[in-house]
This record gives structure tokens, C-alpha cells and sequence, in this order.
């Protein structure tokens, strides 16, 4: 699996690296890219001030000079100003004591999970404030949009229902004292729901060709995956294997029917790192419940046999399980990463090398 | 209704700053060396001023060769009216920055 992922990482970079040396030989800095791409976040009224800042790049000298003014520039993207302050601090105050309330709730009945809420709450809030922060007019809630949407918080909700009940039926196995996992597993499962909402390409077409493919491509992911956990007898690693197997055919189908679709590599990629946001957290949840409906649980490696009674687990189900959850946190960025390899791959197969939109900004 | 709120000690430093040459257009990197403020924090000082109609905007009309026109900036009748109704106490934001700025390249400057 290290091999595995040491390789996707490997190809990953030397596709960068690739991209990064033929922008260096047109004179693209990264700071230019930086601000290029910080800049296309911002809303569609305030176009004309990327325009601006971009443009003011160009008569700056130095490469600190150049490195600062930039990341100024994702500061603005990221946090550009509001025209509605008042209902930007309604959602952070109400998010706020939402997450304050879910975390007490949480500590009274399951406190193993209290941080991993407490973690979740504040992060979703902070998210919430900055898309009404940045709203503008009424949000674009097409039928591909919002299905995908629903896929993904629904395939996230199963996940954490997954853990908690875990927590519930094994408490020990959920015992984090350094809190790394719990904070871990709530940022990333953030990360998850802000891809996932990620506003559409601006193309409409391509934007729904990219929902509908990736769509589709999960909910095959979905319907395979229910079929072998139905026909194969519950046990660790019963199906794990094969969810792998189908996770990378969905979303290479997903990436290669979207760059046929649209003739565009970014949209491939798009689609197929849609895809994997898609079925990552699916994949856990499914993972857990098949380890949590054994009916036994035993050592099988000499590893185990060793490290178990000095472990202090009080039963093998929580040693085995607090492996495994491990594993499964690692899992919802190692795997993502693997898949976005594949993406990567199926774009520079069959899609078109997009027109690099270095100039869309000043252009458009 | 609108409320008038009073703004920044940054935001008031740009105002003092562009009602100091009110017909000059200036543009923002050069606000950001004058007045020590980072480009993540001018620019959206300038958007809010454009918001409120206090600021009037304007690209560049005789670029430098080979490089794309600049956004310019210079106060409305009704910014410089505000800028003046400001108090003088900029001068402690104006200072509150005096680290040295990388040199700016002002040819084509207008």
C-alpha cells in the first residue's frame, strides 16, 4: 500500500514538475499562477479588480515583492468583502452555537468523539460564513449540483454514522488521547464537503457533463460495492480489496467519459477528483460496518499476537478496530490521492490539453 | 437606510493618501509602498471605498510596452467630501507600517 501510494505521489509530482517547467519557459512565475488561480475565486462582480491585481503583478520587481503581493491576492480571493456583513455574522454565530451544542451533546453520551465534533462544527461554520461571505445573488442550484451535493453529505453522514457507532459499541477503540485523529478526521472530512460543493465549471455544459459523470461513477461505485458486501460473509478484509478495485474503475470511467464528453482535461480531472470525493467516504463506512458485523474477532498476524497484550485494549474488537479506523483515516486522503492519479493519467490520455487560462483573466 | 460606518485607521490612511493629490490617479501597488499597507488588505479597502461610490475607477489608457494596463484609483466629489470630513489621525496608521517596501518599478506609471 506504501508502494502504492509513494508511486501515485511520484507521478503526481513529475506531472506538476512537467506543467511547472513548461509555464517557467513562457516566463510564468509562480506568483503569477498563484494570483492567477487565488483570483478566479472571486465573484463574477468583482472580475474586474482580479483583472486589476493581476495586472499590477506585472510592473512589480523582486521575487519577495512578488511573493507577498501575491499571497495578498489569495488573502482578497479568499475573504473578498462582503456586501451582506450582517447575515455572514447571523451564520457564524448561529454555526457557532450549533457546533458548541452538537459537541456538549456529544460529550454527555459518547465523549471519545467530543473533540472530533467540536473539530467538525467549527470547521463546517467557518466554511459556511465564508460561501455566504462571498454569495452573490442567488446561488446556482441546478439538478446535477444538487444531486451531487446530496450524494456527497449523505456518503459523509454514513461515514460518521459508521464511527459513531463504533464509539458506542467500543469505546476504547475511539479513545484518542493526543486528539491527531480526531482533529485529523474532521478537517478532512471538511475538505471533503468543500470539493464536494465546489461551484460548477463556469461552462454550463461542461460543468454538468463533469456533475453528471462523476455522479454516475459513484453511484456504480455504490451499486458494486453493496453487491459484494451482500454476497461475501463479514469478516476484516473481506471486501476491502475488492472496494479498491471498483473505486478505480468508477472514476477512470468517470475521468475518461468526461474528457470524451468535453474534450477538456481540466474537466476530466475535475470529474474524476469528484468521483473519489464521491466514494472515499462510502468506501469507510462500508469498510467499518462489514468489520463491525463480525461476530468474532481474532489475531490472525504474529504482529498482533505480541503487540495486543501489552496494548491495553481491554478486548481484541477495540484493538482491532482502533487499527482499522486508523487505517480508514488514512485511507480518505491516501485514497483520493491514488484516484486523482488515474484522473491525472485518463486527462493526458484523452483529454485535451486545456488552453492554460494564464490569460483568461486579463483577457475575458 | 443606509449606516455610515466609521472606517479603518487603514482605510482612513487611503483616504487621506488620494485626497492629498485629488485629481491624480493613482494605482494600488503604489498605495500599498506609500502608506506601508499589504496588497491583502488594500485591495479590499479599495473595493469597499468603490462600493460606497467614494472611489472612481479607470484602466490605464498608455500602458508600458509589453505590459497590461493598471487599474487607477482617485476619489469622487462625494469621497473627497467624506476624506475631509475625516479626522487627521491617519498619521498613526501611515507609520504603523514603515517597513522597507520592495523597490517598484514605475516606468509607464502615469
Amino acid at each position: 500500500m506504501i508502494v502504492l501510494l509513494l508511486a501515485a505521489i511520484a507521478i503526481v509530482l513529475c506531472i506538476v514538475a512537467a506543467r511547472m517547467w513548461r509555464r517557467r519557459r513562457r516566463g510564468v512565475d509562480v506568483p503569477v499562477r498563484l494570483v492567477v488561480r487565488a483570483l478566479r475565486w472571486l465573484p463574477a462582480d468583482r472580475r474586474e479588480w482580479a483583472h486589476a491585481m493581476l495586472a499590477e503583478l506585472a510592473y512589480i520587481d523582486g521575487r519577495s515583492g512578488r511573493w507577498r503581493y501575491a499571497i495578498g491576492a489569495v488573502r482578497v480571493a479568499l475573504l473578498p468583502p462582503t456586501r451582506h456583513p450582517r447575515g455572514t455574522a447571523v451564520v457564524a454565530v448561529t454555526g457557532l452555537l450549533i457546533a458548541a451544542t452538537a459537541a456538549i451533546a456529544v460529550h454527555l453520551r459518547i465523549p471519545t468523539l467530543t473533540v472530533f465534533v467540536a473539530v467538525l462544527g467549527v470547521a463546517v461554520c467557518l466554511y459556511a460564513t465564508v460561501r455566504v461571505a462571498r454569495a452573490r445573488g442567488r446561488a446556482d442550484l441546478s439538478l446535477p449540483y444538487v444531486l451531487v451535493a446530496a450524494t456527497a453529505l449523505a456518503a459523509i453522514a454514513a461515514t460518521i454514522a459508521a464511527f459513531v457507532r463504533v464509539a458506542v459499541l467500543h469505546p476504547a477503540a475511539t479513545t484518542d488521547s493526543t486528539h491527531i485523529y480526531a482533529i485529523g478526521f474532521a478537517l478532512i472530512l471538511t475538505g471533503y464537503i468543500v470539493i464536494a460543493l465546489r461551484p460548477p465549471l463556469p461552462a454550463r455544459r461542461t460543468g454538468a457533463t463533469v456533475l453528471w459523470w462523476a455522479l454516475g461513477g459513484a453511484l456504480c461505485g455504490y451499486a458494486a460495492w453493496g453487491v459484494a458486501a451482500l454476497r461475501t460473509p463479514p469478516e476484516l478484509g473481506g471486501t476491502i480489496g475488492y472496494l479498491w478495485v471498483v473505486g478505480a474503475a468508477t472514476t477512470a470511467t468517470a475521468a475518461i467519459g468526461t474528457a470524451v464528453s468535453t474534450r477538456s482535461s481540466a474537466a476530466c480531472i475535475r470529474a474524476g477528483v469528484l468521483t473519489a470525493i464521491l466514494t472515499s467516504p462510502a468506501h469507510v463506512a462500508l469498510d467499518i460496518t462489514t468489520m463491525l458485523n463480525q461476530h468474532h474477532y481474532t489475531l490472525s498476524s504474529a504482529y498482533d499476537l505480541t503487540a495486543y497484550p501489552r496494548s491495553g485494549y481491554p478486548d481484541i474488537a477495540s484493538y482491532l478496530l482502533s487499527d482499522a479506523i486508523g487505517g480508514e483515516i488514512f485511507g480518505l486522503v491516501f485514497y483520493p490521492i491514488v484516484l486523482l492519479t488515474i484522473s491525472m493519467i485518463c486527462a493526458a490520455l484523452c483529454g485535451r490539453p486545456s488552453r492554460r487560462d494564464l490569460e483568461r483573466p486579463i483577457n475575458t | 437606510m443606509s449606516r455610515t460606518r466609521r472606517p479603518s485607521p487603514q482605510a482612513v490612511a487611503v483616504l487621506q493618501a488620494l485626497v492629498a493629490e485629488p485629481d491624480r490617479w493613482r494605482y494600488g501597488y503604489e498605495l500599498c509602498i506609500e502608506l506601508g499597507v499589504q496588497a491583502g488588505s488594500m485591495y479590499p479597502i479599495l473595493m469597499r471605498l468603490a462600493d460606497r461610490g467614494l472611489l472612481e475607477t479607470s484602466w490605464e489608457t498608455d500602458p508600458a510596452p509589453g505590459r497590461p494596463p493598471r487599474h487607477l484609483y482617485r476619489l469622487t466629489g462625494s469621497g473627497r467630501s467624506f476624506a475631509a470630513s475625516l479626522e487627521p489621525d491617519a498619521e498613526a496608521s501611515r507609520s504603523s507600517a514603515g517597513r522597507p517596501r520592495p523597490r517598484l518599478r514605475t516606468d509607464g506609471a502615469s
